[in-house]
């Protein structure tokens, strides 16, 4: 009996691997977690801020949540429950007018097992939205040169800035903030997003300000806000898109492009490409049948999805709406997307 | 001992190699900014369109399968970086109802990191372009990189340096 659960041993540890090692990839839910929001994305030095805490795991014993403004301790949530959110409001700052706001949260368990995500930064303006730099952070959590630097321009059919301001946090929070794998705080905190206060073109694809190369030649994607609904665009060789503050049509799409360099699932009038690694679709079938055969997929799932430019295949479901076929929030990025943007993330 | 010593000779060659090759794509805080233009079919691009500024540079551009353009950056011993981008005449259009096809007419800025050791740029359209090493654009960097250094390189001001960012302000 003994030899029989000895010889099984490998297994077992095989099977813990598999179900465990592998599955815990994404997040060690053993271990307590949180993401962390503010609310208004910039501030006026008259407003006052919302910060929301959501607890994603406790861990294996009770926990307790500690909201660090500055320095100062300024709440403490005990006995939180996973999958719950909890709120502190602060401010208005007067005193940092043309300044940033500071804050982190830590969560720890019984067990003192803890979390810590921040220092996170963002500006408050005057009552103008005017800063000290026309580059506002919105949410800024490192240096530019280990992050990916996100800037927010706005058209010039927004009738008012605050709008704007709005639209662009309901983009960070309510979209990326909520989308599959962007939204693991590990992934998450990659990204610096800032305000720009220069106007923007949103027409033909998308012209930013002139000032923009000499204000922010470190940034790395550039999205256009704009109210109007028309067909938007992006443009992978400066990675800039366009897309509608208001509604979240094209928003999740357009970042498929430019920030992931992810290309079109559909079948339609628009350029298809590949990037040097990870593609979401391909030239020539042979390229997807290897990629399946090397990943041990079904290669029967490679499938013609355009015949346009010479003809494309992915292994995209074609009645299932995928992020880069249509890209509203919460539809699923599909199998090679998905491992695009875990390559993506895994480049940080 | 004779052999011993060709290894060290050896290894300390080697060692040297490779230190200078990474030295040579050691990125520092500055940013070359470089516009080309694509008009009646041709590329070109003018001196007002190369400005180095002491900031950080954004990440490279997303690199592209190889029948892409290509990007060069050359030193004294030859190819320091080089990477396929997207190509600058795409566009992706959403809901679009005309046929495509690729701009007629396009500028575009490359944000591309100040390696050192660099001397030269140059871009490649097509690939036949790379296969006869017949680039679209050559730029020789040497003067602009002088005339920075010369300005102060990295410590001047501009504005693109952030103010930094402190948790007690």
């Amino acid at each position: 009996m003994k030899k029989i659960l000895l010889s099984l041993t490998p297994i077992v540890f095989f099977m813990c691997f598999i179900l465990f090692g592998v599955c815990s990839c994404k997040y060690d839910w053993q271990k307590p977690a949180i993401k962390v929001k503010h609310s208004p994305i910039i501030a006026t030095s008259s407003e006052q801020v919302t910060y929301t805490v959501t607890v994603l795991s406790t861990g294996d014993s009770p926990a307790s949540v500690e909201l660090f403004i500055g320095t100062a301790l300024v709440q403490t949530f005990n006995n939180v429950t996973k999958g719950q959110t909890y709120s502190f409001t602060g401010g208005p700052y007067p005193n940092h007018e043309k300044g940033t706001i500071a804050y982190r949260a830590t969560i720890t368990s019984d067990d003192n097992d803890s979390e810590t995500r921040g220092y996170y930064y963002f500006a408050i303006t005057d009552n103008n939205y005017d800063w000290i730099n026309p580059n506002i952070p919105a949410r800024y959590t490192g240096s530019h040169n280990i992050k990916e630097d996100i800037v927010f321009h706005h058209a010039s059919d927004y009738s008012s800035f605050s709008n704007f301001v709005d639209d662009v946090g309901d983009k960070v929070w309510d979209v990326y903030g909520e989308q599959e794998y962007i939204e693991a705080p590990d992934f998450f905190d990659n990204f610096n997003f800032y305000i720009y206060r220069n106007q923007a073109q949103a027409i033909g694809c998308g012209q930013v300000h002139g000032n923009c190369n000499t204000d922010m030649p470190w940034r790395d994607v550039d999205a256009i806000l704009h109210v109007a609904e028309f067909g938007d665009c992006a443009r992978i060789a400066d990675r800039t898109f366009t897309a509608e503050g208001p509604s979240t049509q094209s928003f999740l799409h357009e970042s498929g492009h430019a920030v992931f360099g992810l290309s079109d699932e559909y079948d339609g009038n628009t350029a298809y490409f590949m990037p040097a690694v990870e593609p979401n679709i391909w030239p020539h079938e042979t390229i997807g049948l290897a990629e399946q055969i090397t990943k041990g997929r079904d290669p029967k799932k490679v499938w013609r999805f355009t015949t346009n430019q010479g003809g494309w295949w992915g292994i995209h479901d074609k009645d299932v709406k995928t992020v880069m076929m249509q890209g509203w929030v919460g539809e699923p990025w599909g199998k090679e997307a998905s491992e695009r943007v875990i390559w993506y993330f895994s480049q940080f | 001992m004779k052999n011993k010593l060709i290894l060290m000779i050896a290894c300390v060659l080697i060692t040297n190699l490779i230190c200078v090759n990474v030295f040579s794509q050691e990125k520092i805080k500055s940013v070359l900014l470089i516009t080309i233009s694509y008009y009646d079919s041709t590329w070109s691009w003018n001196p007002e369109g190369v400005v180095i500024l002491p900031c950080d540079p954004p990440s490279l551009p997303i690199e592209m399968a190889e029948n892409n353009p290509l990007i060069v950056f050359l030193g004294d011993s030859g190819i320091l970086i080089e990477r396929h981008i997207a190509d600058p005449r795409m566009f992706l259009p959403e809901e679009y109802n005309t046929e495509y096809s690729l701009l007629d007419s396009t500028d575009i800025t490359f944000r591309l990191p100040l390696f050192k050791g660099i001397k030269e740029f140059q871009f490649y359209y097509r690939p036949e372009d790379v296969e006869a090493s017949n680039p679209n654009i050559h730029i020789d960097l040497t003067e602009y990189i002088d005339q920075y250094l010369a300005n102060g390189g990295e410590s001047q001001k501009a504005p693109c340096q952030d103010e930094p960012f402190s948790v007690q302000k």
